[in-house]
């Protein structure tokens, strides 16, 4: 593997360029869909030579250079992690200085929410589980559906470059993302 | 290679632990504990600590002290009632810092527990017959960032440069996953003192990463003694309703009782005491049956399972996906507290390792890899909680959120409000919760030096970082002229760089001085060891010496006597050393050869 982060024949830390980004520093192309076994193996592999433990008695700049490339690379690693992290992220690399509507929804979402979240206070009000589950898994479904949506938009997007509707699309699905992940979270912390 | 070796700093118990030829190990002399009760006694001779610290302490409660921990990097509104049940004074210091007063004198948790550390380095010191400069030290994996920098700049003021701050639970996980060689996920369940953890580590391979840490820094052991403490209060009362408990004394034997109370129950169905109250000479005897405790603390141990569930959900695993769960700190060793882990997590824990030593050799493993000593494994940490700024409103914008892995660096902009600022205010917190009235108050960064712009036309880029010790820093630079801003920081819990210097400037005046009182202290105490010695031996003197070498003995104890009145410690040195020689002779016969026996002990201590 390569990472301008360091070099695995000389052994070093690399300065870090300022405008590198996280499909980078682990050595992946810019894709939406990425091999996750390989991903943790790179991160792995980059922190077992780059992370401040192994410079503890290095000169001070080195040092701080660990610390840089090791903040860098956890940000990386954590970003890519994840399907929406890794969606919002790659997103706003290639909207670059285009502008996207921020607040777009599908037709009908909000309205739909707001009647979920009603029933959700309802329920958690009551503490009837059984109905509380069954929300649950309707927006696990969602969520995950959406998320399997990024991979299709993404695909389309890289054959049809020039078509910025597709980025606004993704930006609306992860505007909805949004919403079903406060619920959730809701209904897994009360 | 320069030794790095790890210490426990305790709340109850301090001790340090390092790489030998042979493996990890505490340091300890042949037939001496290893621990160093993390108690410290002020006495007309300076301070006392461990163990003579704990023995002296039922007699000079209020010079006492004991649970430093749990006053590092916190302020009196958060102790609450704490403060009330501690045989020793606190007081309130410059901005919300807190002191401990004795005497006449105050001092911060930190400078007290620096105390703990130099005892525990002088032994570690004393047993690998080196110096040590540098330490990893543990702390609870849920200390915030003003705890933690109490903690470094607690092993400043001991002279010793802290290589890293590592969690307690992932020190134990290193001790553990090393000997284990397992993989998977294990929970590491730790209940000392004053402080619970609760952490989740992911083991593969060479990496060990914390998935998710929760905890609470102000429940442990200490508690449980305070329950039993107050059960007895209640009981006596019963009997005698005009009892008080107020005073230092009656506090720290209500203390001492329950702790001990509290050990026999962990492998005994009943407890029977007998207090004596000095003050009052009232006594009061009785059982404590194991039942009454389990029912006392189950409240309390009912917390941590909360944590436990919790720091599940954060790790997004069910509790059949932990493949082990590792025990740490005094308290796991309490039958319920095991049995009540063990319904939870549906598994018995895992005992092999010892509960007392695991974080200290963990940390002696993490110092030997920081040395240089190896690099066949890396622990991979997180931050325990979110860290942010106050925004409009009183709301927590959080910048780093919890459970992220360290280092790790983020940036956020700031702009100005009007025409010409130059300086911008920031409020940083610690916390999960939404208002920062809810979450830890850290401090204020002030950014000074932005060049004059209009209103909203400065970009101020702040850096916040960080580091692998879970140590916040923050820079900032003004984007549009590149021109970095100055940053004041104002720590809320903490000592300024400026107080940190003057006390570490302080303590190097007074460590000659230090070092001068204790010899003398020592030198004293062996002159009077000798010159029992030679009175005792006296009448074999008069048969073996000489007049004239008697009166030569009797003068020269005579000037030792006047140097044991001055303050010179090496003048005393030598006035007992001249003694020696004049006993020498005395060393044919067998009471001789214990007077000397005695100067040869006095000059191995120098």
């Amino acid at each position: 593997m390569t990472s301008p982060l360091f070099c695995f024949s000389c052994n070093s830390l690399q300065t870090i360029a300022d405008n590198i980004n996280y499909f980078e520093v682990l050595g992946f192309p810019l894709c939406f869909e990425i091999d996750h076994d390989e991903l943790g193996n790179r991160y792995q592999r980059l922190s077992l030579e780059m992370h401040p433990d192994f410079f503890a008695t290095a000169p001070e700049k080195e040092k701080r250079l660990s610390e840089k490339s090791s903040a860098l690379l956890n940000a990386a690693f954590s970003t890519l992690r994840k399907p929406t992290s890794r969606a919002r992220y790659l997103l706003s690399i290639l909207t670059g200085d285009k502008r996207l509507k921020s607040d777009t929804l599908p037709e009908g979402f909000l309205q739909e929410m707001f009647t979920l979240q009603e029933s959700l206070d309802e329920l958690l009000e009551s503490g009837d589980e059984t109905a509380l589950s069954g929300i649950n898994e309707n927006l696990q479904g969602r969520h995950t559906d959406i998320e399997s949506d990024y991979a299709v938009l993404f695909k389309k997007f890289e054959t049809s470059p020039e078509n910025s509707e597709i980025l606004q699309q993704l930006q609306t699905q992860l505007n909805s993302e949004r919403y079903l992940r406060r619920l959730l979270d809701r209904i897994n912390t009360e | 290679m320069e030794r790095i070796i790890g210490i426990d700093l305790g709340t109850t118990n301090s001790l340090c632990a390092t790489v030998f030829e042979d493996g990890p190990e505490v340091i300890e002399a042949a037939g001496a504990s290893s621990t160093t009760p993390s108690v410290m006694s002020w006495t007309d001779s300076g301070w006392l600590v461990g163990q003579e610290a704990r023995e002296s302490g039922i007699t000079n409660p209020e010079n006492t002290i004991f649970s430093i921990k749990r006053l590092m990097g916190r302020d009196l509104n958060e102790l609450g009632d704490y403060v009330n049940q501690l045989p020793y004074q606190i007081v309130e210091a410059q901005r919300q810092l807190i002191k401990v007063r004795i005497g006449e004198n105050e001092y911060t948790p930190q400078e007290l527990s620096a105390e703990i550390l130099k005892k525990v380095k002088m032994q570690a010191e004393a047993v690998l017959g080196e110096t040590i400069q540098k330490a990893v030290i543990t702390v609870p994996a849920y200390f915030d960032d003003a705890q933690r920098q109490a903690t470094r700049d607690a092993a400043r003021f001991a002279g010793l440069e802290v290589a890293r701050i590592i969690n307690e639970p992932t020190a134990a996980a290193i001790a553990y996953g090393l000997d284990e060689k397992k993989e998977g996920h294990v929970a590491v369940y730790d209940l000392g003192g004053g402080t619970f953890d609760i952490s989740i580590l992911k083991l593969s391979g060479k990496i060990f990463k914390v998935v998710a840490t929760h905890g609470n820094t102000q429940l442990g052991g200490d508690d449980f003694d305070k329950a039993v403490a107050d059960a007895l209060k209640e009981r006596i009362q019963k009997i005698n309703p005009d009892a008080t408990f107020d005073d230092p004394e009656s506090k720290l034997l209500l203390k001492q009782n329950a702790e001990s109370i509290k050990t026999e129950l962990s492998f005994s169905p009943e407890s029977s005491y007998s207090l004596e109250f000095p003050k009052t000479g009232l006594t009061f005897d009785g059982v404590f049956k194991v039942d009454e405790f389990e029912s006392l603390i189950s409240q309390m141990i009912e917390q941590t399972l909360e944590s436990c569930s919790h720091v599940l959900r954060e790790a997004k695993l069910a509790v059949e996906q932990i493949d082990e769960v590792v025990l740490v700190g005094g308290s796991t060793v309490i039958p319920i507290v095991r049995k009540k882990i063990e319904s939870f997590f549906g598994k018995p824990p895992h005992v092999a390792i010892d509960p007392y030593k695991v974080v200290a050799i963990g940390a002696g493993i993490q110092g030997h890899l920081l040395a240089g000593g190896r690099r066949d494994f890396l622990l991979l940490d997180v931050i325990p909680l979110a860290l942010g700024i106050e925004t409009l409103g009183g709301t927590f914008s959080k910048i780093i959120t919890g459970n992220t892995t360290i280092p790790a660096e983020e940036s956020e902009t700031f702009t100005t409000n009007v025409d010409n600022q130059t300086s911008i205010d920031v409020n940083i917190f610690q916390g999960e919760r939404e208002l920062i009235k809810d979450c830890r108050a850290l401090g204020q960064f002030k950014l000074r030096g932005i060049p004059p712009m209009k209103s909203g036309y400065p970009l101020v880029e702040v850096l916040f970082c960080v580091d692998a010790n879970g140590i916040l820093t923050v820079s900032a630079t003004e984007k549009r002229s590149g021109q970095k801003a100055e940053i004041e920081v104002i720590p809320f819990h903490g000592l300024t760089q400026f107080e940190i210097e003057r006390i570490i400037e302080d303590s190097y005046e007074h460590a000659l001085d230090d070092f001068n009182q204790r010899q003398l202290i020592e030198f004293r105490q062996t002159a009077e060891r000798v010159f029992r010695g030679i009175e005792q031996s006296w009448d074999v003197a008069e048969n073996s010496l000489s007049g004239n070498e008697r009166t030569e003995i009797r003068k020269q104890m005579e000037s030792v006597r006047q140097s044991m009145q001055g303050q010179d410690a090496q003048a005393l040195k030598v006035q007992l050393d001249l003694l020696g020689d004049l006993t020498r002779p005395l060393a044919d016969n067998a009471i001789g050869r214990k007077i000397l026996a005695e100067l040869q002990e006095n000059e191995s201590v120098i």
